[in-house]
Formats: C-alpha cells, sequence, structure tokens
C-alpha cells in the first residue's frame, strides 16, 4: 500500500517541477509516464508507441482536424468581419452596442470554429480597435471579448467537446447537443450583463446605432451562405444523417467551395490553414496520446484507484467533491488553457466523476463551465493573458475589471446547470427519441 | 503534409456518398481515417515544434533572471529531444511486433498494422532530428548570453 503512496507522490511531483520548468507538456507528462512505467510498473517501451497508436487511431477523433480546418478557412478568409458587420446590425442596437456584438458574434463564431482562444485573439484584434476608435470604455470592451470566450467551446460544433467525447469514449452527438442550449442562455445572460452594466453606468459606451430593418435584412442576406453551411452541418449531425466525423468533412468541403465562390479563398489561405490545422491537431493530440499513457501508467500501480477511494471517501458529499473540482481548476486556469487542463486533470477526475454517478455529458458541459470561469477569473487567467498580448497598451487590471462582472452570469449559468441537469441534457434525450 | 487533412475529407465525402447513392458503404474511410489522424499527428509534432505550436508554461519561467532562463532552456531541450530518442526505440519496437506476429486490422480490409504504425518511426525520428537542431540553438544561446555577461 506504502508504496503507491510514494510513487504517486514521487511522479506527481516530478510532473509539476517539470511543466513549471517551461518543458513542453506533452513531453512532461510523457517524460513522467516513461520514468513510471519502466521503474514501477516494468512493461516494455513499446507501450508508449502502442498506446500513443491506439489513441490516436480513431474516426470520431477525425472530426477534430476537419472542424478547425472549416474554422481555420472560415476565419483566415475574412469572414469574421464579414459576420461582426452583419451581427452589428441586429444587435448592436442593444445599450452598449458593439460589446453586445462581440458577444452574439463569438455565439456564431462558435459555431464555426469552436476553439476559444481563437476566438479571443480574433475578436482582439477586430472588434477592440472599433470600440476604442468610438469612445467604449476600454473595461468594457475588453471584459467582454474575455467574457465571451466561454462561448465557442459550448455552442456546438465544440472542439473541446469533441476532443473530451472522443478520448472518453462518449457519444459526440450527444455531447454536441448537450452544449447547445447552455450555450444560447449564456449567451443572452452575458448580453443582459452588458445591458444593465451600461444602464447603470451610460458613461461606458456611446448610445449605440441605430440601423434600418433594410440595412438589417441586406446584412443576413451578405452571411446566409455561412449559416447555411453551419445549420446544415449540424442539422446533419442531430437529425442522424451523417455522424459528427462525415458532417465535419462536408463542412470542410462546403467552406472550400463558399469561399471560392466568393472569391476569397487564395492557394495560400488554404495552405495556410491546412498549416494551422497541423499544428493545433498535433499539439492536441500528441498530449492526448501522453495523456492516456500516464493514466495507463497511474491505473497500473493503482495510483489513481487509490485517489478515487480517497476524494469518494471525503465527508463533503457529491456536490462537495464538485466544488473541489472547480477550486482545483481556478488553480489550474492560472497557468493551463481549457484543452491542456482537460487532457491533465481527466485521467484523474473521471474515475471519480464515474463512481459518484454523475452524468460523463453533464460533466461535460459543466468542465466547459469550471474551465472557462477560470481563464477569466483574476488574479491570474490564460485568456486574459492572451487579450493582454493582443492589445498590451492598456494594463492587465482594466480587462481584470472588465471581465469581473461577467462573472455573475457564469456563475449564475453554472448554478442553474447544477439544479437543472436537463437544460444539457433534454436535447440529447430528445436527439435519442 | 497538411494536404493529407484534404485526402481525408474526400475519402469521407466519398464514403457518404457511396452510403447514400449505392447504398453500400465501402468502409474504408473509418479505418484510413484513423490512420490518417495517427500520420498527421506523429510527422506533425516535429513542424508544430518548429513553429513554437506546442503548448508549455512560460509564465514563471519568464521571472527568472536571463541566465538562468537559457540554462533552464537547453536541460529541458534535452530533455525533450532524449524523450524523442525514446519515442524512436519504442515505435521501432512496436512495428518489429507487428512485423514479426503479422498483426493486421480487425477490419475486412485485414491491413497489416506494420504499414499505418511506420509513421510513429517517421515522426519520431524527424522530431529527434528538429530536437537536435533546437539543442544546438540553445547552446548558441548560452554561448551569446555569456559573451554579453
Amino acid at each position: 500500500m506504502g508504496s503507491e503512496v510514494a510513487f504517486g507522490i514521487i511522479l506527481i511531483v516530478g510532473l509539476l517541477v517539470l511543466l513549471l520548468a517551461g518543458l513542453e507538456i506533452a513531453w512532461s507528462v510523457g517524460i513522467v509516464a516513461v520514468i513510471g512505467l519502466l521503474w514501477y510498473v516494468d512493461q516494455p517501451l513499446n507501450q508508449v508507441a502502442y498506446t500513443t497508436f491506439a489513441t490516436l487511431n480513431s474516426f470520431t477523433l477525425t472530426a477534430m482536424p476537419l472542424f478547425i480546418l472549416m474554422g481555420s478557412i472560415l476565419g483566415n478568409t475574412g469572414i469574421n468581419e464579414r459576420l461582426f458587420s452583419a451581427i452589428d446590425k441586429w444587435v448592436g442596437g442593444l445599450p452598449g452596442g458593439l460589446a453586445c456584438t462581440v458577444i452574439g458574434g463569438n455565439a456564431i463564431f462558435g459555431a464555426m470554429c469552436g476553439s476559444a482562444i481563437a476566438a479571443c485573439a480574433t475578436f482582439g484584434k477586430i472588434a477592440f480597435p472599433v470600440m476604442e476608435k468610438k469612445k467604449y470604455a476600454p473595461s468594457l470592451g475588453l471584459g467582454s471579448i474575455a467574457a465571451a470566450d466561454i462561448l465557442s467551446p459550448l455552442i456546438p460544433p465544440s472542439i473541446l467537446l469533441i476532443l473530451y467525447g472522443a478520448w472518453q469514449g462518449l457519444s459526440l452527438v450527444d455531447l454536441l447537443a448537450a452544449g447547445l442550449i447552455p450555450g444560447i442562455i449564456m449567451a443572452v445572460s452575458l448580453i443582459a450583463t452588458v445591458v444593465i452594466r451600461v444602464k447603470l453606468n451610460p458613461g461606458l459606451a456611446p448610445p449605440p446605432m441605430k440601423y434600418t430593418w433594410r440595412e438589417k435584412i441586406s446584412a443576413v442576406k451578405s452571411i446566409l451562405p455561412f449559416v447555411a453551411v453551419i445549420v446544415g452541418v449540424l442539422g446533419a449531425i442531430f437529425g442522424g444523417y451523417m455522424t459528427p466525423t462525415e458532417a465535419a468533412g462536408l463542412g470542410a468541403f462546403l467552406s472550400i467551395i463558399l469561399t471560392l465562390a466568393y472569391r476569397e479563398l487564395t492557394l495560400a489561405i488554404l495552405k495556410a490553414s491546412l498549416l494551422e490545422t497541423v499544428r493545433v491537431t498535433s499539439f492536441s493530440l500528441f498530449i492526448m496520446a501522453m495523456a492516456s499513457l500516464i493514466s495507463h501508467v497511474f491505473n497500473s500501480a493503482g495510483v489513481i484507484p487509490m485517489i478515487k477511494d480517497y476524494v469518494i471517501a471525503l465527508p463533503i458529499g457529491r456536490y462537495g467533491i464538485l466544488i473541489l473540482f472547480f477550486i482545483m481548476y481556478f488553480f489550474m486556469g492560472m497557468l493551463f488553457d481549457s484543452w491542456s487542463m482537460l487532457f491533465l486533470s481527466f485521467p484523474f477526475v473521471m474515475p471519480i466523476i464515474t463512481a459518484l454517478d454523475f452524468n460523463p455529458i453533464w460533466w461535460g458541459v459543466m468542465y466547459v463551465m469550471a474551465a472557462e470561469q477560470s481563464s477569466i477569473t483574476p488574479p491570474f487567467g490564460l485568456s486574459l493573458f492572451v487579450l493582454h498580448g493582443v492589445v498590451p497598451w492598456h494594463p492587465m487590471e482594466t480587462t481584470v475589471r472588465g471581465a469581473l462582472p461577467f462573472l455573475i452570469p457564469i456563475y449564475f449559468n453554472i448554478v442553474i446547470l447544477i439544479l437543472f441537469p436537463q437544460i444539457a441534457l433534454w436535447l440529447p434525450s430528445l436527439l435519442r427519441g | 503534409m497538411g494536404w493529407l487533412i484534404v485526402v481525408l475529407m474526400c475519402m469521407i465525402l466519398v464514403e457518404v456518398l457511396t452510403r447514400y447513392v449505392l447504398q453500400s458503404p465501402l468502409s474504408v474511410a473509418d479505418e484510413y481515417g484513423g490512420y490518417m489522424l495517427v500520420a498527421m499527428t506523429c510527422i506533425g509534432l516535429a513542424y508544430t515544434w518548429k513553429e513554437r505550436g506546442h503548448v508549455r508554461i512560460e509564465l514563471l519561467v519568464r521571472k527568472l533572471p536571463d541566465k538562468a532562463q537559457v540554462w533552464l532552456r537547453l536541460i529541458t531541450v534535452i530533455m525533450a529531444a532524449v524523450f524523442a530518442l525514446l519515442l524512436i526505440e519504442a515505435s521501432y519496437e512496436l512495428v518489429s511486433d507487428s512485423y514479426i506476429f503479422g498483426r493486421r486490422s480487425g477490419s475486412w480490409l485485414r491491413t497489416p498494422l506494420l504499414w499505418p504504425q511506420l509513421v510513429l518511426i517517421i515522426g519520431s525520428v524527424l522530431l529527434f532530428v528538429q530536437l537536435i537542431t533546437e539543442v544546438i540553438k540553445a547552446l548558441g544561446n548560452l554561448k551569446k548570453s555569456k559573451e554579453k555577461a
């Protein structure tokens, strides 16, 4: 018994040291896993290659690069700008105008690309300069951009949920469907927050622009084909006509055709999008493979069952343990992005979630909330840093101060999701019939 | 190498088409899609490293004095290279096992697993070469920082 404890502690401390020393995450995990494999579990080295092959050889997981390709083609051809101005015609009339547009834009952009960091950087680049020119308070602008990050991993197709589902062997259709309604509620409550803030303090934003119906309708027309692609892809998945991977292939294909038809796709953009896809796929799936390896090692050595028994025996109840996880992610979110956090923590967290009889589909949506709230929660948060990198001329505190009020709707959403799990689980159960 | 995704996409479209139009799926994409994902990830490792695409925590390291940073980076890059060497060894063992035992996939294609697993070796060798150049670069930085001091 005692030797597992020592083994577990030594390896986990070793992992932390490597991570904090700035070694790439996948390598930190891999090196620790190999040490455990050879030293304690005493299995041959080829287990490393075997696990890598077995983890990545998954048709379900292929949906991920295809959705990323779709998102980066649409993003690189300047469709975001078009989208942004079209959405502005509709929600820009609300108090806090452009800040509402950023949130609406993120919701739709999330349906195209599904990656939070990409969305954050994009909106930081296209939306914020306009807001500054129009004399929006920087805290409102930056805060809304940082907070809107939570939308793309919720609204389908969410790459984060695809990674989770394919890795843990869950139904991607269920997971993607589970994110839709919480995503919409989240978008509405974030917009409501902007409106309330501006009502309380009109100095935060200039009076909103008024658009005519003619402008609104022509705005819809300009983005209609792109919206049609999104609706088609999601419809094919939720209607049961295609698997998520097939729909992702179709989505990538249609976005190539569409951007070609608009004469916006060049060979250079296509190449850049393909390489971007390779980079994102390679970095994240290698961490996933190494995380599978460390999970195998820690399971074989009995460390994971031991941690599981220990945590479950804590006298704080199911929801107490859930709160414990939120606290853990709060600290991890200071350093890690939501993808890396998933890979690093789930080998330990998943057995506990299963043992406590939480629905894994519901937990996926909860994890998105837990991970994303941590990335904008002061004092440190990864989204805050990313955004600070895009607009370095504003002090970090401005972003932090601006993001803080948005934590209220986010926590509100977390609480209602705990009280009413059906918000996430109703749509998947409907689709199953 | 990114074109592999285009091939993958076309293959999936053909698969969908045959399923709906000919009513008889080829069931090739299911299997080869997975192999392509392995290939893309493994062969992409070296390129992704070159483009600084692998995520690491720099927040704390940046707070260290310059000299310590340079040393630390040298050490971590050497560790990464050693790990790449282990990956080569591990994939070689896996592939030779698959060869000796004549392992095949479970589908009707009965693909010898040796072939899709070969990309693990290719990927890790490329990665090792990339990491050696990174070690040399890190040594160069060390020299530079010494000259400055």
